[in-house]
């Protein structure tokens, strides 16, 4: 497969619902991309996400065929989504919005391990641990 | 290929203004925003030259305002100083409108390829392959697979064994069946190019005729497919060149190869390589910059 990369999109779509309604179906189609393939495809490998915004990066090549990869969903989103918390605090330093146990963030670093830069669990919920402080969410222990 | 007139959509683009946004890229400040445009109604976000995009179907007059969207972005995210940017796009048929520029194409006088819902306009005694673009390469729309298509068709002998190494969405393998080849081994190392395949090699009934390996070759697995009649790779120069002898054993003495995926400037290498292998020149294609040749061993 000689393949020649003619376009890149990056777009954050909320697992399992793709569809070819803006900006989706004017994104792609821009790259003459199947864009039914795309949803199609998106949705079966993100089923385990439903609802949650999921960034996919996709590849055009040179023939029109293309792929792409799904991240895992940004640690302030899951931490939200754990929590049950529309957003987090304005203030964060003043105003708590609200707790995260050992146990969440073990989970929410477990999720993320693919695309962090950790070398173990630990390392990663220290991480997690920091963005939800900068939320505005305590961290228990 | 226009949509519903009575539909328009509201383009909504955002970005952290320079009092928010950092030196870095920050995927929790992206989420924040992403998510923020997800909640005005839009179904999902494009990163398109430093701005969030999203699209809103059918707001209201006064909600179509920069500064509203910028408040109320404001609010829900906790963010301020974003930047917002709107305008007006019609409705279109996006689901079709990407199959533009696509059309049968005639590879040589007796082989079309075609996508799956425009008729072929193929005659009697035409070859007809249906590929559409998916997430597999290998379409008529690209000169190393064209290159490829044009020199089987001529040297696949009936009853004839290939292989397709490297094989993609099939359309080589697909094309050899219908020319005659009794047995083809499709070689493909992506799983989900095999799924495309498996698909493609359905849609054109040529599933008993070719077998789908969902393998990624290497000599040992050459080997186990001589003696072949034919051999065909549209790969890439340098992952061509160390399988050249792997490509030499699974050749019965006198069989064809086909090898594309080379560029016009890497062609002196590569002759030098193929004639090193113990391979014989018989044709060169020329497509825009891509080279395939024609060899038999």
């Amino acid at each position: 497969m000689a393949k020649k990369v003619v376009g890149f999109i990056k777009l954050h779509v909320p697992g399992g619902q793709a569809n070819p309604a803006p900006p989706v179906g004017p994104a792609l189609g821009a790259h003459g991309v199947n864009i039914m393939e795309f949803c199609k495809q998106f949705n079966a490998r993100t089923q385990d996400k439903q609802g949650i915004t999921t960034p996919v990066e996709i590849t055009v090549f040179a023939d029109r065929s293309f792929t792409f990869i799904t991240k895992t969903p940004p640690a302030a989103v899951l931490i939200r989504r754990t929590l049950g918390i529309p957003k987090g605090s304005s203030v964060p330093n003043r105003d708590k919005v609200a707790t995260i146990t050992d146990a969440q963030l073990a989970e929410i670093a477990t999720t993320k391990m693919p695309d962090l830069n950790a070398n173990d669990i630990e390392s990663a919920k220290k991480m997690i641990a920091g963005t939800a402080r900068s939320m505005g969410v305590e961290v228990q222990g | 290929m226009s949509g519903d007139p009575s539909l328009r959509w509201l383009e909504v683009r955002a970005r952290p203004g320079p009092s928010v946004a950092g030196a870095e890229p920050d995927p929790d400040l992206d989420a924040l925003l992403a998510d923020g445009l997800l909640g005005l109604g839009g179904r999902a976000i494009e990163e398109r030259d430093g701005w969030w995009v999203t699209y809103l179907d059918r707001p209201s007059p006064e909600d179509a305002r920069e500064d509203r969207i910028a408040a109320r972005l404001s609010e829900d995210t906790g963010l301020h100083g974003i930047e917002v940017s709107l305008r007006w796009q019609p409705d279109e048929e996006w689901a079709e409108t990407w199959k533009r520029g696509l059309a049968p194409r005639r590879i040589t006088p007796r082989l079309v390829v075609t996508p799956s819902w425009m008729d072929a306009g193929a005659g009697p005694g035409d070859i007809v392959v249906v590929v559409d673009p998916k997430m597999a390469f290998g379409t008529a729309e690209h000169g190393t697979t064209r290159g490829c298509l044009r020199l089987l068709d001529g040297v696949v002998e009936p009853g004839s064994v290939w292989a397709d190494i490297g094989s993609g969405s099939g359309i080589l393998s697909i094309a050899a069946a219908r020319m005659g080849a009794a047995r083809v081994t499709s070689v493909e190392g992506d799983p989900l190019a095999c799924e495309a395949q498996e698909e493609n090699l359905e849609a054109n009934g040529v599933d008993p005729v070719v077998t789908l390996m969902c393998a990624w070759a290497d000599d040992a697995l050459l080997e186990g497919l001589a003696p072949l009649d034919g051999l065909v790779a549209n790969i890439e120069t340098g992952i061509l060149r160390p399988m050249l002898a792997g490509f030499r054993a699974a050749l019965r003495p006198g069989g064809v190869l086909i090898l594309s995926g080379i560029m016009d400037v890497e062609w002196p290498t590569m002759e030098a390589a193929v004639a090193a292998a113990g391979f014989t020149l018989d044709a060169l294609d020329e497509d825009g910059e891509w080279r395939a040749a024609l060899l038999h061993s």
